[in-house]
């Protein structure tokens, strides 16, 4: 029996389906709930727990392509679940260390993995790759990266008289995918396609220790929205195994707590108030806003492509950060269109908020970060540094608190 | 540039919007195909912010979640493809329709 199944069967377990969680409560230093928006009818719910477990996924989205918009449609990953704990107070772990891959630029293949043994070839048609290098690796995708970036491309993936290669192991989702993109004869076998790099995989996160547990005392977090778990590099395949072991831990740890809890701890009502205030706001901004939110999303991508994408340095990280500022600033103006029934706007400038804070700790992790390791690389910076820290940022709501702290030896 | 015409049917009774279609064209490449969800957010990000639908793609045929009428029959909308010059025709799924092309059971 699925997971799903077993919970749909438990009597003591309530799902609310269609909610999108808005804000994590914390009360005297501890997570007390979360505020939850109810999708299909704008019902604002306070929700008070003995122990959270944050559960929220990724940042893919915060790059304008990404193996996480499968067939160019999203998957909502937007970060919201990394803003929500840095709204609380949560130190977030190593926020520079993103994996990026080469995938597919236009069509329904977007997002799609290459096939290992795709060739590529830049605009002049010379073959540009790192030999002894497949295209899962972060070498050819720093290659790629090079001659979009320094003009030489489009970069063009391409499985004309390529030897199909089963030798070489395919992941199972993007095998699936082959599948049904073969089925819609919508797979590149007999036309070059063109590449860019997309986000793939955020190694940072809520920082957490072995048994999920946050800097914060009632809040967990498992799967991709937690760090310091893959350290600067994830191994392909990798993913999965962290969801199922710490998605268990998280559990086991997260009712054991609440087991030997006597009482459901309440929320600050001021807190609680400015919250619903603000998405009461939100609301009614129908009327009175100015400011699309699609404008900020693409706004927010044009600032990670630009300058904290695969190569970083100095200069265009803090001319990221004062642009992530400036469109802060445009947050309370936003418009959020009508009725409160599955309105994708209200979503949209929801996600809008999250999305500007995840951004302003990816840039303020990269600056911190003056070395290259692991997924981070910077241009001004390019080699390992001999000490080896993770950075932790931590909110002070205007900006951010920024400190590098050991890796414990056993880890290194 | 080539356009594929997508018909939406539209409503949401809170709102007092009744049942209505509205034609939508969007630019399809004729190297690359383009699926009826590609299509449907192309229009929420560039032509018309407030329409609705289950905006989540897990691309493997799995979720379901993108299940509509499209052109009289049910079929995931991330694995339909529209064509240059012609029109699909989009509704909901058969049921209660919360907005547009929601369905809420």
């Amino acid at each position: 029996m699925t997971l799903n199944g077993k919970l749909r069967g438990m009597s003591n377990v309530t799902i609310l389906e269609n909610h999108l969680a808005t804000r994590l409560l914390v009360s005297k230093g501890r997570v007390v709930g979360a505020v939850t928006l109810g999708l299909s009818d704008g019902t604002i719910r306070v929700c008070t727990a003995k122990t959270v477990v944050l559960a929220a996924g990724s940042l893919g989205e915060l790059y304008p392509l990404t193996s996480q918009e499968p067939m160019g449609v999203p998957t909502g990953s937007t970060g919201t679940g990394y803003a929500m704990a840095a709204w609380a107070g949560a130190e977030l772990v190593d926020m520079e260390e993103i994996q990026f891959a080469i995938t597919p630029a236009r069509g329904p293949n977007r997002g799609m993995r290459c096939l290992p043994w795709a060739k590529m070839v830049n605009a002049k048609g010379e073959e540009f790759v790192t030999p002894g290098e497949g295209p899962y690796s972060d070498i050819v995708a720093r290659d790629v990266w090079r001659e979009i970036t320094e003009g030489r491309g489009p970069v063009i993936m391409d499985l004309r008289g390529q030897v199909r290669d089963t030798s070489r192991k395919v992941d199972p989702v993007t095998e699936l995918r082959g599948k049904i993109l073969d089925d819609m004869e919508a797979m590149p076998w007999q036309k070059p396609v063109e590449v860019g790099i997309g986000s793939l995989y955020c190694m940072g996160g809520v920082r957490i220790n072995k048994d999920t547990q946050t800097s914060l005392p009632g809040l967990f977090a498992a799967g991709e929205v937690s760090g310091n778990v893959h350290g600067g590099r994830r191994v392909s395949g990798n993913a999965f195994p962290e969801m199922i072991v710490f998605g268990a831990r998280a559990g086991e740890a997260a009712s054991k707590e609440a087991l030997a809890m006597l009482s459901v701890p309440e929320a600050d009502q001021d807190q609680v108030n400015s919250e619903v205030d603000y998405l009461n706001t939100l609301v009614e901004g129908s009327k009175t806003g100015s400011v699309d939110h699609r404008e900020i999303r693409k706004e927010v991508r044009d600032i990670m492509y630009k300058d904290a994408h695969m190569f970083r340095n100095e200069t265009d990280l803090t001319a990221g950060l004062q642009r992530i500022d400036e469109v802060k600033a445009m947050l309370p103006k936003l418009a959020c269109g009508q009725g409160l029934i599955y309105n994708l706007d209200l979503v949209g400038c929801i996600d809008a908020r999250a999305m500007v804070t995840t951004a302003g700790a990816v840039l303020t992790a990269a600056l911190a970060r003056k070395e290259s390791r692991g997924a981070h690389y910077r241009t001004d910076y390019p080699e390992l540094s001999t000490e080896v820290n993770h950075t932790v940022v931590v909110s002070r709501g205007d900006g951010w608190d920024v400190r590098l702290v050991p890796v414990s030896p056993a880890r290194r | 540039m080539t356009y594929a015409t997508l018909e939406v049917l539209r409503q949401d009774a809170s709102l007092g919007i009744k049942p209505h279609f509205d034609i939508f064209k969007v630019p399809v490449e004729e190297e690359n195909k383009t699926t009826v969800l590609e299509a449907l957010e192309y229009v929420l990000m560039n032509l018309d912010s407030s329409l609705s639908f289950r905006r989540y793609c897990c691309g493997l045929q799995s979720c379901n979640s993108c299940l509509m009428e499209i052109d009289g029959k049910a079929a995931p909308a991330c694995h339909t493809l529209v064509e240059s010059g012609k029109t699909t025709r989009v509704k909901p799924l058969e049921g209660k329709v919360a907005r547009d092309l929601i369905v809420d059971k």
